[in-house]
């Protein structure tokens, strides 16, 4: 079952003749439950695919659709409301807000839409991770390993469709990369989540289930 | 007077009781109508997923008839919206069970159909043999040689057959991994002590670089099963002379059990290749293997919670990095 798909999806900047093609017909599916990441150089179009896919910019051509929805069809209330209930976002430098605790951190999303929190799915989202003992410190307090485990909790806690991750293990050491991503592969195993990663490393990139390889705003390969 | 403030009175009292009845019938409505919207979300949900069994999820979404109404419904800021989208939520959960069951019958299959072609040739050559014993043509110097050829072959095929069921079962999730918090060094040891003669016997150098105190939650068998593998893996590809190195460290969520050789390499293409079941490198020729080792140590590893990590370069090496994660025993 496909929980993302997208149809010869275009990004062009500028026109002719400096016209420059981000995204040149790019058509991927990806199924439900699996860990997936999208590698590519620096320039290769990997971001403005994962901008396209969480619906954060707006293609020039193609279409992409989250969970059966078009994303072009709807306004920008609607999108909005969507991206809240529907993706999770993990960000190369954590974006945790440094006032908030690490508990209040996580649970931000779920509030921010009305909705109670789930406490036996934190309690279990937070052992995983291995950070139960860090709930009630402020991000500062933690290290870049420790903030990422964060980030990835906050972005599990409203299970949505899926969690679209820029860069997750750039700003960290080797070491604390390996456990970072075996923790992303462990997640999306353990709470069933679809994960899609776009990273330049082709050594982390071998742990996801499926690796899909851009270059020049193309999809050139796609192995499982 | 008197009556003024009577009739006064009455009149608030009215107002009052007429105030709230209309409240009470305005916010009735309201309720009413929000749960009819949700138990009609409800209803087109379940139709729509008895549709699936017919075709695919998107057709039945496509095709169901409330579709259009429940559009309207999605991604608004109402309560209304939240209760469908997470009845939309459920639906899709059940799908994909539904759809992951079709698919575990599906790798069932494959796998049968895998089992039965890797024993296809030692059968046949059974076979082979076997009538030409028969032939009364045959001298005795040939009976002697094809009765070795099938004793070689019978050897084979239980190889198989028992490498094949082992397998299975650890698929099949029949084995139950024994989680206790012990020092790694032991199963390490245990791991190595399998390989050691293969290694002396082509003078490779084993290394182990491990703190003898350090203790992880692993199942003790299984683990030296899937070290072993890779071990074996390692002295099997790395020419005479060269050197197989063992390394451990402890990470804050994982520790790390790195294998590195001086091997022929693996080419990237090929890093998750060569943990599918069956496969061997066109270049593995004569090594006796079923290309089962790799596959097996990641299932070994996975179900532990743990992943295996490669990285290597032709001509001159591999590392397997094998991360265990650091959990408490349970007890």
């Amino acid at each position: 079952m496909y929980i993302l798909r997208t149809k010869d999806l275009t990004k062009y900047y500028g026109e002719e003749p400096i016209l420059v093609k981000a995204l040149d017909g790019v058509t991927l599916e990806i199924e439900e439950g699996t860990f997936t990441a999208i590698v590519g150089t620096s320039g290769s179009g990997k971001s403005t695919l994962l901008h396209m896919l969480g619906g954060l910019d707006v293609p020039t051509g193609g279409s992409v659709e989250v969970d059966g929805q078009e994303l072009g069809t709807m306004d920008r209330g609607e999108l909005t409301v969507f991206r809240r209930r529907k993706i999770g976002f993990i960000f190369q430098n954590y974006n945790l807000l440094p006032n908030l605790t690490v508990y209040d951190n996580i649970v931000l999303p779920v509030e921010l839409d009305g909705r109670r929190v789930d406490r036996e799915y934190l309690k279990s989202i937070v052992k995983v991770l291995g950070i139960q003992e860090k709930l009630k410190q402020k991000p500062n307090k933690l290290s870049g390993g420790q903030q990422q485990r964060v980030a990835i909790a906050r972005a599990l806690i409203a299970k949505p469709a899926i969690i679209l991750a820029d860069e997750p293990t750039g700003n960290l050491d080797s070491h604390t990369s390996q456990e970072v991503i075996g923790l992303l592969k462990e997640t999306s195993r353990n709470f069933e989540q679809t994960i899609v990663m776009i990273t330049h490393d082709e050594a982390i990139a071998q742990v996801a289930d499926c690796t899909i390889r851009i270059e020049d705003g193309k999809i050139v390969e796609s192995r499982w | 007077m008197e009556i003024s403030i009577a009739a006064v009175c009455g009149l608030c009292l009215l107002f009052c009781v007429g105030g709230f009845l209309a409240s009470y019938i305005y916010f009735r409505r309201k309720i009413v109508d929000f749960t009819d919207e949700v138990c009609e979300s409800a209803q087109e949900i379940l139709r729509q997923s008895q549709g699936l069994r017919k075709g695919s999820r998107e057709t039945a979404l496509r095709e169901s008839q409330g579709y259009a109404r429940r559009w309207q419904l999605k991604n608004q800021d109402t309560l209304t919206s939240k209760a469908v989208m997470e009845l939309d939520k459920l639906e899709r959960i059940l799908s994909r069970q539904a759809a992951q069951n079709q698919s575990e019958k599906e790798e069932v299959q494959k796998v049968v159909s895998e089992i039965s072609h890797q024993l296809k040739t030692p059968v046949s050559n059974i076979r082979m043999y076997q009538d030409m014993l028969d032939d009364e043509e045959v001298t005795e110097e040939e009976k002697k040689r094809f009765e070795k050829i099938i004793r070689q072959q019978l050897d084979k095929l239980e190889f198989l057959v028992e490498s094949l069921i082992h397998s299975s079962r650890l698929e099949q999730e029949m084995i139950h991994l024994t989680l206790v918090e012990k020092p790694i060094f032991q199963t390490l040891a245990k791991a190595v002590g399998g390989i050691a003669a293969a290694a002396e016997k082509k003078k490779i150098e084993l290394r182990v670089d491990c703190p003898k105190s350090l203790k992880v939650v692993h199942d003790v068998k299984w683990t030296a099963e899937a070290v072993e593998n890779i071990l074996d893996n390692a002295v099997k590809y790395t020419p005479e002379k060269g050197e197989v190195s063992l390394l451990v460290k402890e990470g804050e969520m994982y520790t790390k059990i790195q294998i590195e050789d001086t091997g022929k390499g693996i080419a990237p293409e090929h890093y998750n290749d060569i943990f599918k079941r069956f496969y061997r490198e066109k270049t593995s020729g004569q090594e006796e293997g079923l290309g089962l080792g790799l596959y097996l140590a990641r299932r070994i590893i996975s179900l532990q919670g743990g992943y295996i990590m490669v990285e290597s370069k032709l001509g001159k090496g591999s590392r397997f990095e094998i991360l265990l994660p650091n959990k408490k025993e349970e007890r």
